[in-house]
């Protein structure tokens, strides 16, 4: 039994998917980190700890 | 013998869902029986709390009332008075829009995924965000590791013949997210919307009592027992920096997906809403809003569970996909809690890896449920809600992806 060209098709754009949302996922988080390291700088008046 | 039939059919025309239901086919008219049946069931369902019931009761009576009351047209067509799902001419659009009662909101509220977005807003509105800022990365890891179905179903749809757009919408059940599959599915599955909303919707209900097993088949109770040590104190996240975080967020999102942009947007300006504090405006998204288009979603997706639009060979293959996809998601989200575990030296339980699974809040509170049932001290929450507040991110993150991708290569 072989896999047809068009579910090779769609494992490969199933991969695509998943890495681009693991790296957009990733992304969001460091976003996250820099949010918060930038709002609590600023809370602190721009000095550092 | 004339006489007495004339006078029965006289008696039919009176009582025309009776007569419609004569006149049709045997599979037609089975169909219609099953779904009236089915309705009362979910109503039944519902009102014990077997399902969800704020979007199950209203689903049942939709679906009841819309198989039992089939009439007949003038020139002989079957059809009701509560939606036409199939109009596409503007002229005839006009007509229908002053025949059929629920007309005016699948046309203007359900067919544009607006109901799908003020269903998103309302949730915003209750989410905590502070429990993914606490711990953003573990939060996301978790919620990639939950989407192994939202991935996997794809291609297998493909495989059993669906169409991409078809096979995308039904594997975003995989997200358990409602409103994102009927978002996706509107765009993408014009055809199935229904079948495949119908069907994530009724899954959905279905984690509450499926995945306890699910947890207590892939994790030993001593597993489920660990109670994490926290290594460093964790400072409170403030007000300020949850509406930082959706502002900014909402931003990259939208640039990134503009497809998608009606559900980052509604998910968002909830959760902006809630941390600005506006009393008056957390009130009525939290409540009409998300109770008010619950109550139409539920309804409307009853209303269109007609006979003709679900008798297709294709529900079949929706039905074992979706839950599919359900359950892969739950073991990729197991399998994450274990990896977290394995990197952690132990030190994290790993029920919580389900709750990346973003039916929000019902996976948390299984993952704390089930941790409960072997350890009444030891309190998971907060974990969770952050992996069940960013799995929402990451269906709708996905949704946009699928939605972009598929509709690029038509």
């Amino acid at each position: 039994m072989s896999i047809s060209p068009e579910v090779m098709a769609s494992i490969n754009d199933a991969g695509i998917v998943y890495a681009t949302t693991a790296a957009v996922s990733f992304f969001v988080a460091a976003l996250i980190k820099l949010i918060i390291w930038t709002v609590q700088r600023y809370n602190r008046g721009g000095k550092t700890e | 013998m004339n006489t007495f039939a004339e006078a029965l059919q006289n008696l039919l025309h009176i009582f025309q869902g009776i007569e419609t239901l004569i006149n049709s086919s045997p599979a037609i008219l089975a169909t219609r029986v099953g779904l009236i049946a089915l309705g009362v069931l979910l109503v039944w369902l519902g009102k014990r709390g077997t399902l969800e019931p704020l979007l199950m009761i209203p689903m049942g009576f939709g679906m009841t009332a819309v198989n039992a009351g089939v009439l007949a047209f003038p020139g002989g067509e079957q059809g009701t008075l509560f939606v036409n799902p199939l109009i596409t001419d503007p002229s005839q659009l006009m007509t229908w829009l002053q025949i059929d009662f629920l007309q005016p909101i699948y046309t203007f509220a359900f067919s544009n995924g607006l109901i799908a977005c003020l269903v998103f807003m309302g949730i915003g509105s209750l989410l905590d965000v502070g429990y993914l800022l606490a711990r953003p990365f573990e939060s996301m890891f978790l919620a990639l590791c939950a989407e192994l179905g939202t991935i996997v179903v794809f291609p297998v749809a493909i495989a059993l013949g669906l169409n991409r757009g078809d096979a995308a919408s039904i594997a975003m059940v995989g997200g358990a997210d409602g409103p994102m599959v009927l978002f996706t599915s509107l765009m993408l599955s014009k055809d199935l919307f229904v079948p495949i909303t119908v069907v994530a919707y009724l899954y959905l209900g279905l984690t509450y009592g499926g995945y306890p097993f699910l947890i207590r088949l892939l994790i030993p109770a001593k597993l489920r027992a660990i109670k994490p040590v926290k290594v460093k104190p964790q400072k409170p996240i403030t007000s300020g920096e949850k509406l930082a975080f959706a502002t900014i967020s909402c931003a990259v999102l939208c640039l990134l997906f503009p497809v998608a942009a009606p559900l980052f947007i509604s998910l968002f300006v909830g959760v902006a809403v809630k941390e600005s504090g506006i009393k008056e405006y957390v009130s009525v998204i939290s409540g009409p809003i998300l109770y008010g288009s619950t109550f139409f979603m539920g309804l409307m997706l009853g209303v269109l569970c007609e006979a003709r639009t679900v008798l297709d060979p294709k529900i079949l293959i929706l039905l074992g996909l979706g839950i599919l996809a359900l359950l892969l998601s739950g073991i990729g989200g197991i399998a994450g809690g274990y990896i977290l575990w394995f990197f952690k030296a132990g030190n994290f339980n790993p029920v919580v890896g389900i709750a990346g699974v973003s039916c929000v809040p019902t996976t948390a509170k299984v993952a704390q449920k089930e941790v409960s049932r072997v350890a009444p001290t030891v309190v998971i929450l907060p974990e969770a809600l952050g992996a069940n507040i960013t799995g929402v991110i990451t269906s709708a993150v996905i949704a946009g992806i699928y939605v972009t991708f598929i509709k690029a290569s038509h």
